[in-house]
């Protein structure tokens, strides 16, 4: 058989179950799917039949990388983790969640591509992975505690060097709502209570080999520098948020925010982020501060630095210190995550004393990371949030807790803002105490069917961001117009596609934008003005398309697609141009698999087939256009009176959008009217046996 | 591109000195008038200069057309070195809109590429041209560019540095002078201000816009 690079040539195999461990090929069975969603898809598909439950020993939890992973290529670090999903109402169906840090270069290192987990240990264990030296270890001492304590525990008997997975008291509890996480603050988010159902704390690694570059030495170093020359800041966005000397454009909303005179305040010597002028490739590190483009100016006397995963320079995780909440909540004073992980305390309140770029609000970030990656809790996008602010003002958690548990919650803490208010919210719900804690761990549709509560309730509500499957929309129509609608209708949790927002956020004006889209999808339709809809065209489907090609080769090869696609860069020589050719060019050059970028797409087009295959044998049913791709209310819905494709409206066109499915379905090759791959779709990307079993159950249309 | 070379012992001449002087501004992100160059001693030698010696001192001269003339030579033989006036101050995006050739005419300036993008040198002409032009001009060319506001915290950021009090008066002026009325506010929930340019959006765009760029970004991360 043919050597490749890139690759580690293994996947590990454990059945906690029957304590066995064995290994098995990966380019014999997994090549066609690179790795990541593609490998964790396909043993989904071979392994576990529609009508397993989440929590049953049958399913499988994956944690793949893929090609890249270890390979140093930039933005690599990313582990995709694919099973059953435990908060997809009603059924549960496929989905993934994915987490950053070391994780995926030690699993390469270690020489394998993936371990999938399978059955359940007779008593609480966890894995350790010492290169070929693969254990299964009980896990009396750990289980129970925090995922700090237990990622110190085993890290003291791996060595520092190991990397730990973990998951905390609320994945061990069998909280839906629960994450697994490694390097502190790098979480994949859904999937810890899956862990917890099989008796597994957490996965060790330490791995002491290497990744073999296919391609030329020179060659690779090549491609690596052009990578850089062309990534941005955080979220590749590529201009600076405010004017800067180098630069011709600026934009506010960009998290590309350094500049000169903006410090690392609580660094051990101030560190000064300069200009950061993109030519310098040794300064993208100190381009953007995400707590302080979050927390605002006062998270800069904060920041000790940025962290981030395995070979990314975009150290999206920053680091802070607030002496305060030591004194005050008895917590550490150093804390770090990103984004809703960075917001997930301060996101709980409607009102904080001094706003979300307050101390306080500041204070509660502290409280709610310290807490939640310590218990193991996940916040779905926020929608943990936003639905504890809805049940809570809309009287609905009044009245459904009985009056003593209602009282046992300090309320008046919680109107105020006070981040004390999380130390008795969050330890209850990693434990499944009372009625409150133990339905907000359900996660939102299982909440909602708890208590009575319509899901058209909350589908009609644009604040709450409910979308559908108990997930909540991200970046859908209200920022980025049909495109974003039609990446929100595909997944079975909440999209996690960056691809479009990335390029729509990406800080360039509106007309270069449009000249690069035109470049890209073939007409500058493909792209609107925010909040200046126009109608569907079919380079927005094609937008759309290319969104979730880019964000399936991102989780299978794997690279971050939250800091990519790389299709705009800073550079004014380039015309701001990127190059979505460089996912194909980083692949062919470390596997020695020849594949251009046509070639890889097909490939991407392969793993989302196999997705969609999934969710359409687990629903029983091809109709996904009716019964799946639902559309929440809120969608259509006129605040301004204005009607649809005005000005300063987000609200879509109920025809418009019929049009946009039809279009994307077409463009996909899937049947328009019941919105499911055909079977010559199918059998064109290699899929023909997938396509084959689900015709013979009348679920793939001719 | 000459005149960046190593001239220790060569007479410098005073285009040796204009060329370095623009960069050394410009890499201070900061612009010189052609006033300052023309000010600049005629010659001198670097090494062993003697400030008494005949010459030295004279000024290339005022604003006659000989000066221009050295000025236009000077651009001309170094490919980094850039003018720019506040009657040359249109973005190439909005190239074409004459309503925004309104920014007040003065003495051109000049820079260097090498440290300043011509966005940035038009801004610091703005800045020249005083706070209601600076104000005005960067909405107008936000408002044009990105169909969007833009908030008053971010005239509180270099290069702007304007103060609360500076800001709030210079709103305040600019709402009761001719030639800003296009210039309108609009305020998020919090409280936030939105500057835009009626010119680029209405009032309902703006105010969704606000709420979106100050609230709903945040919350949809």
């Amino acid at each position: 058989m043919r050597v490749y690079g890139g690759w580690a040539g293994k996947v590990l195999r454990v059945d906690l179950t029957a304590g066995r461990i064995w290994t098995e090929d990966t380019i014999a069975r997994y090549k066609d799917y690179l790795g990541g969603t593609g490998i964790g898809y396909k043993v989904m598909w071979d392994e576990v039949p529609a009508g397993t439950m989440p929590y049953d020993p049958e399913n499988r939890i994956i944690f793949a990388v893929g090609p890249l992973a270890g390979t140093g290529a930039p933005c690599s670090g990313r582990t995709a983790v694919t099973t059953l999903w435990p908060l997809c109402w009603p059924i549960p169906l496929v989905a993934s969640g994915h987490m950053g840090g070391q994780f995926a270069a030690k699993l390469k290192y270690a020489g394998y591509d993936a371990v999938v987990i399978q059955g359940k240990a007779a008593r609480p264990v966890w894995l350790m992975i010492v290169d070929q030296k693969v254990e299964i270890h009980a896990a009396r001492r750990i289980w129970g505690q925090g995922i700090r304590a237990a990622t110190a525990a085993i890290a003291e008997i791996m060595g520092p060097d190991a990397v730990v997975a973990a998951i905390g008291p609320a994945g061990e509890n069998l909280v839906p709502m629960s994450v697994v996480i490694n390097d502190r603050s790098h979480s994949a988010g859904g999937v810890g209570s899956v862990l917890g159902s099989k008796n597994l704390k957490a996965i060790g690694i330490r791995g002491t080999g290497s990744i073999r570059i296919a391609g030329k030495k020179e060659d690779w170093e090549r491609l690596i520098k052009y990578h850089l020359a062309i990534i941005g800041g955080n979220n590749q966005h590529v201009v600076p948020n405010s004017p800067q000397p180098w630069a011709e454009h600026y934009d506010p909303a960009s998290r590309w925010n350094a500049s000169r005179g903006r410090r690392w305040g609580a660094a051990a010597h101030r560190v000064d982020t300069g200009s950061c002028d993109p030519r310098d490739m040794n300064r993208i590190a100190y381009r953007s501060n995400v707590a302080a483009f979050f927390l605002g100016d006062n998270a800069w006397n904060h920041t000790v630095r940025g962290n981030g995963c395995t070979s990314c320079p975009i150290r999206c995780h920053t680091i802070l210190k607030v002496p305060s909440v030591a004194a005050k909540y008895g917590i550490p004073k150093v804390g770090q995550n990103t984004c809703v992980g960075l917001l997930f305390g301060a996101t709980f309140f409607k009102k904080l004393p001094d706003g979300l770029k307050g101390k306080t609000s500041l204070e509660a970030c502290m409280v709610g990371m310290h807490l939640a990656d310590d218990l193991g809790i996940w916040s779905n996008y926020g929608q943990l949030q936003r639905d504890f602010k809805k049940l809570y003002y809309d009287g609905i958690i009044k009245k459904n807790l009985d009056g003593r548990e209602f009282q046992s919650y300090s309320w008046k803490k919680y109107e105020e803002g006070d981040p004390a208010f999380l130390f008795e919210l969050l330890p209850r719900i990693a434990r499944k105490e009372g009625e409150l804690a133990t339905a907000l761990g359900l996660g939102t549709g299982y909440l909602l069917a708890r208590w009575g509560i319509s899901e058209e309730e909350w589908e009609k509500d644009k604040e709450v961001a409910y979308w559908k499957l108990g997930h909540p929309k991200h970046h859908a129509s209200e920022e980025t117009g049909q495109c974003g609608l039609l990446i929100n209708l595909i997944y079975n949790r909440d999209a996690q596609c960056h691809s479009h927002s990335n390029f729509l956020r990406n800080g360039l004006p509106l007309p270069l934008q449009k000249k690069l889209a035109a470049e890209l999808w073939g007409a500058p339709e493909a792209v609107d003005a925010l909040g200046d809809y126009r109608p569907m065209h079919p380079a927005k489907a094609r937008m759309a398309i290319w969104s979730l090609l880019r964000k399936e080769l991102h989780d299978s090869l794997p690279l971050c697609n939250w800091m990519g696609p790389w299709v705009a860069s800073p550079l004014r020589e380039r015309g701001y141009r990127g190059d979505d050719s460089l996912e194909s060019m980083l692949y062919t050059l470390a596997t020695g698999d020849n594949k251009d970028r046509k070639g890889l797409d097909d490939a991407g087009m392969r793993i989302f087939l196999l997705h969609r295959a999934l969710t359409i044998r687990g629903m029983g049913t091809k109709e996904m256009r009716t019964r799946h791709d639902r559309i929440p209310a809120w969608v259509y819905e006129d605040q301004t009176g204005k009607g649809t494709f005005t000005k300063g409206t987000t609200c879509m066109d109920r025809d418009d959008v019929r049009t946009a499915l039809d279009m994307f379905y077409d463009e996909l090759g899937w049947d328009k009217a019941t919105g499911a791959p055909t079977r010559s779709t199918y059998r064109r990307f290699g899929l023909d046996s997938v396509g084959a079993v689900l015709a013979g159950q009348d679920l793939a249309p001719r | 591109m000459t005149g960046r070379g190593d001239k220790t012992g060569e007479r410098e001449t005073w285009a040796d000195r204009a060329a370095a002087l623009i960069r050394e501004r410009s890499a201070a992100a900061e612009l010189i008038s052609g006033a300052e160059l023309r000010a600049l001693p005629a010659a001198e030698n670097l090494a062993g200069h003697d400030a008494t010696e005949a010459g030295d001192t004279r000024e290339i001269g005022d604003n006659g057309e000989a000066g221009a003339a050295l000025l236009a030579r000077l651009l001309e033989a170094n490919d980094d070195l850039r003018e720019i006036s506040g009657a040359d101050s249109c973005s190439q995006i909005t190239e074409g809109d004459s309503s925004l050739k309104n920014t007040a005419a003065g003495p051109p300036y000049y820079y260097s590429s090498l440290y300043l993008t011509e966005a940035y040198a038009r801004l610091l002409v703005h800045k020249r041209a005083g706070p209601l032009q600076l104000i005005a001009a960067t909405v107008r060319e936000f408002s044009g560019a990105y169909r969007r506001p833009l908030a008053v915290d971010m005239f509180m950021q270099p290069p702007f540095l304007f103060t609360e009090e500076g800001m709030r008066t210079s709103l305040d002026r600019m709402a009761q002078t001719a030639g800003f009325e296009d210039i309108a506010a609009t305020s998020a929930a919090t409280g936030a201000t939105y500057l835009y340019s009626k010119r680029f959006l209405d009032e309902g765009h703006a105010a969704m816009l606000a709420e979106w760029l100050d609230v709903g970004q945040a919350a949809n991360p």
